[in-house]
């Protein structure tokens, strides 16, 4: 089983991006960014892979920055 | 001593606070707890998203689409203090006016005797029509910012935001706004009136906590021309041992006064549940009540227009009595609390004529009452010529 997580430059974007996810209905859940993808200490974004096409546009509509888009297994 | 039975120094500080102001701080100490960004554990998350509201909401109340640009500071003086020697470099001749509170004009004096920035203080007299060209007479080649207050902390006036605004826009000059006697008393826009960087604390108007300020950035400044002055751990970009650029982070190092924001987003409800425009009528009409009211009795002196009273500050002196006197007799002998000297503005009063003495100052909130005016007038007229 694989989920999205978005990975953003700052903990505050991420919680940014939960906040307008969760007033579209679009689920997802703040985790601790995976040490394989990033050293931070900060925390990513976790979605289902099939809600990534809607979350990127989302993001960009709000002008919400983030890094990158990975896959991981759950 | 008795505790004040009218605390009519709003301006230094708001009292008391709207309910469940206190429960939240508290809340947050006993329930939370955390620190945001730090884990993504409950606590620490939902520590990271009252810090998001909060910034929404302040947002909301000055006309600031962007929650990353407004940035979390503990007090509006730090804040002026980030935006200004942030924005100057070596040989910048930087314009004010005459009515700044010492939390601006201290930071541009100490650059000026630095050797750091040319510094023009334009006079700005409340008592008389805003004239634009004074500061077109002030500008020279090297001028690259402008910082005025909004409202005067002693006068209870306002300037003309978005003139000058423009002004400032149309001179490519920086625009620092000191909003800490009107952001949540009068309507204010940053993207509507045009200002780049807008300082204000959150204990006065906005009804939280001491300990809580905003450095709020337009969402279109060009963050090129604005430089952190604190340094350090943001719990962003962990691996990188240098400041990371982006907002809000670049400009909040260190843990911020998370208990005070708790508070503070509560109180923030009550301001836009209120609206803005309903209190600045509120507490701009009890100004001027107790203004008219004053000058019925002759032995007191006022400066200005009862008309020109915008944030529910009025200032005046007693004629026989020195401020300092009347004060101490209103507060131990009458239970009214208020501020008396230059409150920390002493070219506004050198302005206006009342300098070195200063005045007493009464400051209202909008859950004053005029049953509360009437009730100060008489004790006013009771203490005689």
């Amino acid at each position: 089983m694989k989920s999205a997580v978005i990975l953003f430059h700052s903990n505050n974007y991420a919680i940014w991006a939960k906040k307008v996810f969760e007033r579209i209905g679009l689920l997802c859940q703040l985790i601790s960014v995976p040490r394989h993808l990033s050293s931070d200490c900060g925390y990513c974004l976790k979605i289902d892979v099939e809600n990534m096409t809607t979350a990127k546009s989302t993001l960009e509509t709000q002008s919400i920055e983030y890094d990158r888009f990975e896959t991981i297994e759950d | 001593m008795c505790r004040s039975k009218y605390h009519f120094d709003q301006a230094a500080t708001s009292f008391p606070k709207p309910a469940g102001v206190a429960e939240a701080v508290l809340d947050y100490m006993q329930r939370l707890g955390a620190n945001p960004g730090r884990g993504a554990y409950i606590e620490s998350t939902l520590s990271g998203e009252l810090l998001f509201d909060c910034r929404e909401k302040i947002g909301n109340i000055i006309g600031a689409s962007n929650p990353m640009r407004v940035i979390l500071t503990s007090s509006a003086t730090l804040a002026l203090n980030m935006a200004i020697q942030g924005s100057v470099h070596v040989g910048d001749h930087v314009i004010t006016t005459s009515l700044e509170h010492n939390s601006t004009i201290r930071v541009l004096r100490e650059l000026e005797l630095q050797g750091r920035i040319e510094l023009t203080i334009v006079t700005v007299d409340p008592r008389n029509e805003f004239d634009l060209s004074l500061f077109d007479e002030a500008r020279k080649a090297n001028t690259t910012l402008l910082v005025c207050n909004h409202a005067s902390n002693v006068w209870g006036t306002l300037i003309p935001l978005r003139t000058l605004m423009t002004w400032a826009k149309n001179a490519n000059l920086i625009s620092i706004v000191d909003g800490s006697q009107s952001v949540g008393s009068v309507k204010i826009s940053m993207e509507d009136d045009g200002i780049d960087i807008l300082c204000f604390p959150g204990h006065k108007s906005l009804l939280g906590p001491m300990g809580t300020g905003v450095m709020a950035i337009h969402p279109r400044f060009d963050m090129q021309r604005l430089h952190p002055i604190l340094f350090g751990g943001t719990g962003s970009h962990s691996a990188n041992i240098e400041q990371p650029q982006f907002l809000p982070d670049a400009f909040e190092s260190g843990t911020l006064n998370i208990p005070g924001f708790a508070g503070l987003n509560c109180s923030l409800d009550v301001i836009l549940k209120k609206g803005v425009e309903n209190i600045h009528i509120q507490k701009s009409g009890l100004a001027r009540y107790f203004s008219n009211a004053l000058s019925e009795i002759p032995f007191y002196q006022q400066y200005l227009d009862p008309k020109l009273l915008e944030t529910g500050v009025v200032s005046f002196n007693h004629m026989r009595l020195s401020p300092s006197e009347l004060g101490d007799l209103l507060g131990k002998n009458h239970g009214v609390a208020c501020r008396v000297g230059l409150h920390c503005s002493p070219l506004a009063h050198q302005t206006v004529g009342s300098f070195p003495d200063g005045t007493v100052r009464f400051s209202f909130s909008d859950s004053h009452q005029k049953e509360d005016i009437e009730n100060v007038i008489d004790i006013l007229r009771g203490i005689g010529a």
